[in-house]
């Protein structure tokens, strides 16, 4: 009977925090994948205690029940592992794609099995430690964040004395790939995890608050590609190529742990042996905290997730062999000791990656835009200082727009009138003109109507702001004047009912007293024509 | 588990800290989730909802006693032991569990679909100290990074979370005996501001409890 396995799509609902080590002073790294042992964590603080001790020891402790750790999955949610520990590249050259999202097979080799080519002599192999590799060659790196955060001491209301805290997380929003694992003879426990496994869970650290929360679906057969990466064809019969999914914990003939993994510690025969010129090899230690002893486990000395393991055989494994295989070592009830055998990824030199999906059209949300505009006021706020700000970039590009109108008419009228440049325009509008456009655009802001009134004079041309008098009345040509470059302009009159004409002559008035530029065109310091003063 | 959501409606402007700036043009900036909305930060609020159940509890007014049981007082069952208070080994869980306070799903959609929005959120307010002549100090200008009022919901979720049998016996009975968030109810009025700078004017708030409703899907 084959084993019983159930995969499950983890959406990570809030920021979640998975220490690298149990250590609590210091800085901590985050982890960026989700342990196996914070799912067989999170069952057992649901069901530990209905359980008798026989259904206890079968599920969390006999390794018949394995929580294998979450992966992430790319952006067409397939599964990615750790980047193999063969994998190099040159270094300072780019081993990714044009959009950074995918490794580029031709620039990434493995030492062990790759020619180098004369001209790589003075290049530097660099190796791939970080992010994870879908079988398409996505390249996926979770995102993380660190924040740092301090107690307030309650009675002082500020920050407590040494209480800065610093979490180091995995962002919200991202999705892993979680694979529960059972022996048939384990069944009716098995059925009871899934289900106690599925809907909302909260992992990792500070889960109290802010951080922790998950969401778990079971997936369906086919719904995301298989957890395992995919294994050669004809695997050559006396290589055995080992790819670790998650760390491996190994044991001598003497109980110790040992971090060289020998054939025979890996239950294979006595004539393989371990071709360590061809192996890549990280390791680390890390010492588990059990919330419900409330204390520390005994440090696991361990050969770190994405090492490359090769052996030599002398005849092939077999089939019973090989199942035994894809998990081996200790603690494979907290996901330690899962392996890829004789994966198609680590075959070659350099890896063949299958063609990528077509870019998945990203999920339609309905829009509430109609139900939000009229229900929440914060919308409508927004929505008015959005409009008001549009309102006020359209009115500070037409009065610059009116503005280097009016400038250049004025040197028409230099030309018209034969003012040299050095000669002040006496009849030009000065500050105190400006000043009453601007006032009046300030007292009409709600009525356009009259503003335009009050400056063309539409129904009483003798009292026109902008008129015969006070300087607009400047000819700029034949039957042209100053006043006429505001009161005759196109865009300018589109604007006469709407509130947008104050904003436009309240500007333009601005412009008027401040620039430098208007003073400098009517005193004649700004010289109009370089070649007509010589 | 018991569930409610728990309502802030800011008063005034108000500012979640960081403790980041912007390099030279802002001190301060204001906590933003991963689509750059504004949100209060659930270990803030239950810190707030900490102190305010602490002093309630000093000051009698839960008369009802305590199930038998490894916590002694009501702050430390509901919020778990008190931060370096205890060893590793002797720390207790709470029962209370508080997400971040977040705009309205109809809000928060809104806005991510409208990005153009989403900068009128937020305002700057600069402040100076003032020295004893009466006029700015030099180097004392502070900006800072505000939200506009707004109204945030947090879910705040009640449950047994203990692991120890005694001290998980004890969760479950206080749970039964105590079957809505009453005991929640009547400390928020001792919460009146939210955020940093509570004391500098910001964050003022009026906080609610109330039953979780389905909201329209995004």
């Amino acid at each position: 009977m084959s084993q019983l396995q159930q995969s499950f799509k983890i959406t990570l609902q809030q920021d979640v925090i998975f220490n690298a080590s149990s250590a609590t002073l210091g800085g901590q790294q985050g982890l960026d994948y989700l342990p196996g042992s914070v799912f067989l964590g999170a069952l057992a603080s649901r069901c530990y205690a209905e359980l008798s001790g026989d259904e206890a020891w079968q599920l969390f402790h006999s390794g018949m029940v394995r929580f294998h750790d979450a992966l992430p999955l790319d952006t067409h949610e397939q599964p990615a592992w750790p980047v193999p520990l063969s994998w190099h590249y040159y270094k300072g050259e780019e081993f990714r794609s044009s959009d950074r999202t995918a490794l580029d097979a031709r620039k990434i080799f493995d030492p062990a099995l790759h020619v180098q080519e004369p001209s790589a002599e003075s290049r530097q192999p660099k190796q791939m430690r970080k992010g994870y590799v879908s079988h398409s060659g996505a390249w996926v790196q979770p995102r993380q964040q660190l924040r740092m955060k301090t107690a307030i001491d309650a009675r002082q209301g500020t920050a407590a004395e040494s209480q800065l805290f610093g979490y180091h997380s995995l962002d919200a929003g991202q999705t892993y790939l979680f694979t529960l694992e059972a022996e048939p003879e384990a069944a009716a426990l098995f059925e009871k995890a899934v289900k106690q496994l599925t809907g909302t869970l909260r992992l990792g650290r500070s889960r109290s608050a802010q951080y922790g929360k998950a969401l778990s679906e079971r997936c369906e057969p086919g719904q995301i590609g298989s957890p395992l990466p995919a294994t050669q064809a004809s695997a050559p019969a006396q290589t055995l190529t080992l790819w670790l999914l998650s760390d491996l914990a190994l044991q001598d003939e003497h109980g110790q742990a040992t971090l060289q993994p020998q054939a025979r510690y890996l239950g294979l025969p006595d004539t393989a042996c371990w071709d360590k010129q061809h192996s890549y090899i990280r390791t680390r230690h890390y010492s588990p905290f059990n919330a419900y002893r409330q204390a520390y486990e005994q440090e696991r000395q361990v050969i770190s997730r994405g090492s490359v393991l090769r052996y030599r055989l002398e005849q092939p494994l077999t089939p019973a062999q090989l199942v035994a295989l894809h998990t081996c070592g200790l603690h494979t009830e907290s996901g330690l000791g899962r392996v890829a055998i004789n994966p198609e990824l680590l075959a070659q030199a350099q890896p063949a990656f299958k063609v990528r999906p077509d870019s998945k059209p990203s999920s339609s949300t309905t829009s509430d835009a109609h139900l939000a505009t009229g229900s929440s006021i914060l919308i409508q706020t927004l929505q008015s200082r959005h409009q008001a700000q549009q309102s006020y970039n359209t009115a500070e590009q037409e009065a610059q727009r009116l503005f280097k109108r009016l400038l250049d008419a004025l040197d028409r009228a230099r030309t018209w009138k034969g003012i040299p440049a050095s000669q002040t325009l006496e009849t030009a509008p000065g500050r105190s003109q400006w000043g009453i456009i601007k006032e009046l655009a300030s007292h009409h802001r709600h009525n356009p109507a009259q503003l335009w009134n009050t400056i063309t004079g539409q129904h009483n041309g003798a009292h026109a702001i902008i008129g015969n008098r006070s300087g607009w009345e400047l000819a700029t040509g034949p039957g042209t004047n100053l006043g006429q470059v505001i009161t005759q302009d196109a865009a300018l009159l589109q604007y006469t009912n709407q509130r947008l004409l104050a904003d436009v002559l309240g500007q333009l008035a601005a412009l008027g007293l401040s620039s430098k530029q208007w003073q400098a065109k009517v005193e004649g310091t700004h010289s109009v024509d370089q070649g007509a003063q010589a | 588990m018991k569930k409610i959501n728990l309502h802030i409606e800011l008063q005034n402007y108000w500012h979640a800290g960081t403790g980041s700036g912007s390099g030279t043009h802002l001190d301060a900036l204001t906590e933003k989730d991963r689509y750059g909305l504004p949100f209060l930060a659930g270990k803030h609020i239950k810190g707030l909802l900490r102190h305010a159940v602490h002093r309630a509890e000093e000051w009698g007014w839960f008369s009802a006693s305590l199930p038998e049981g490894s916590a002694s007082d009501l702050e430390t069952l509901i919020f778990g032991s008190r931060s370096q208070q205890e060893k590793r080994e002797k720390t207790l869980p709470g029962m209370l569990r508080v997400d971040d306070a977040q705009l309205s799903a109809i809000e928060s959609n809104f806005l991510k679909q409208n990005t153009e929005f989403k900068p009128f959120l937020y305002q700057e307010i600069y402040s100076t100290a003032i020295n004893a002549a009466g006029t700015a100090k030099a180097h004392s200008l502070r900006g800072i990074e505000v939200v506009l009022p707004v109204v945030l919901v947090a879910e705040l979720s009640l449950e047994v979370t203990a692991l120890e049998a005694t001290h998980r016996e004890q969760q479950k009975q206080w749970l039964q005996n105590n079957p809505s968030f009453a005991w929640l109810e009547q400390v928020l009025p001792l919460i009146d501001s939210v955020g940093a700078n509570r004391t500098r004017g910001l964050g003022e708030a009026v906080l609610a409890l109330k039953e979780q409703q389905k909201e329209r899907a995004a």
